[in-house]
């Protein structure tokens, strides 16, 4: 009888180790890796969050750029991001028209072609020497330009063009202000005025001579 | 006294058997924890992967895309419309000024105007040096000029007083 006592003792205690193993060896292995895939599952969820948030924020902002009336905006100012082959002969259109319409004549005007803001000159410098001042300090002029084309995000590229238009100087008046009131933006870069009279060597009277150097900007 | 040693025997068979039914109760549990993890469990959290894979794969494929696109190009241009506008000078804002401190009995001609570095180049002419003076002396009064220079001052045998000016506006005029 101890024989059978002692028999039964050692089987249970072999399947008492074999749970052991299958607990050691297989169960906690499972509920290991059940716990990676709740991680895994979480790690889903907040990427699929984000990504919710993310496409909430995207729609929010497409709906508020329509509420602010985006679309219109944007064909009122995007004569300033155009490119196309004939953008030169339309810029000669819209600088005629303009100086037309300011009362004065186009003589002549020229362009170069489009360069990218970004690769323009950006700092320009002066010294001048001033006899009779009313600041002293000021004898030595240093305008160092820090270019605000650092800012632009956009393939801004800039035509310079340079018009020579005749008139009076009330029309030239009127003809900055309406370039200024543009929603195609000419940077003015300098201006010359000479008397009508000097180069076509008649008594023009009150008609001088404007030389424009501007900027006109496109993609 | 046959009794007691059969009780005693029974008594030590019983305990043993006990044993061993736990013993069995036990891997039937390990076995049951096991399956239930990994057939049960597992295979449920495996499928909660593979919908919430689908899911954000299939997220938002329609028409973000464009929408980005339209934010970004809006963006820009935006931004850059902004730059290109606060930052353009107004040149027709020194003509303004340029009337208001100019002296009346002096004319100027050959004017030239570099925006980029706010310097304005001209010749005056006036009818004596007393004009000159008052000229200078108007100028000295002007907050909107940071600086000028009278240069090349002549009298003619008509009495003219020619003089080149060259000036330095400020900033804020052009603004």
């Amino acid at each position: 009888m101890d024989k059978k006592i002692s028999t039964i003792l050692i089987i249970s205690g072999l399947i008492l180790l074999l749970s052991l193993g299958v607990i050691y060896f297989l169960a906690i292995p499972a509920y290991k890796e059940v716990g990676a895939q709740d991680i895994q599952i979480q790690q889903l969820k907040d990427k699929i969050d984000d990504r919710n948030n993310y496409y909430t924020t995207v729609e929010s902002q497409v709906l508020a750029l329509e509420a602010a009336g985006w679309s219109s905006k944007k064909e009122r100012i995007e004569i300033n991001f155009i490119s196309s082959p004939f953008f030169t002969v339309k810029l000669n259109e819209f600088f005629k028209t303009l100086v037309t319409g300011s009362g004065m004549t186009l003589s002549k005007i020229t362009s170069s072609p489009a360069i990218s803001v970004k690769t323009s000159s950006q700092t320009t410098s002066t010294s001048s020497e001033v006899q009779i001042s009313k600041d002293t300090s000021d004898a030595q002029q240093e305008t160092t330009t820090t270019s605000y084309f650092s800012q632009i995000q956009g393939p801004v590229k800039k035509v310079s063009c340079n018009l020579s238009v005749i008139g009076t100087y009330n029309s030239f008046k009127k003809l900055l202000a309406d370039m200024e009131s543009q929603t195609r933006i000419i940077t003015v870069n300098s201006i010359s005025v000479t008397p009508a009279g000097q180069e076509t060597g008649k008594n023009a009277s009150n008609l001088s001579n404007f030389s424009l150097a501007v900027d006109v900007y496109s993609y | 006294m046959a009794i007691e040693i059969e009780s005693v025997k029974k008594g030590g068979s019983g305990k043993e058997n006990i044993a061993l039914v736990f013993s069995i109760l036990v891997l039937l549990a390990s076995f049951g924890f096991y399956f239930y993890y990994s057939q049960v469990v597992l295979s449920q959290k495996k499928v909660e992967v593979s919908n919430l894979n689908s899911e954000l794969a299939n997220l938002g494929q329609e028409d973000i895309a464009s929408k980005e696109a339209e934010l970004a190009l809006a963006g820009k241009e935006i931004n850059d419309f902004k730059v290109l506008f606060q930052n353009n000078p107004k040149a027709s804002a020194f003509f303004v000024v340029f009337q208001e401190w100019v002296h009346p009995k002096v004319s100027y001609s050959g004017f030239n105007f570099d925006i980029a570095l706010r310097k304005i180049s001209m010749s005056g002419t006036t009818s004596g040096f007393q004009n000159v003076m008052q000229q200078i002396a108007i100028l000295d009064q002007e907050d909107t000029i940071d600086g000028y220079q009278i240069s090349n001052v002549a009298l003619s045998e008509s009495g003219a007083v020619t003089f080149d000016l060259d000036l330095i506006i400020n900033q804020a005029v052009l603004e």
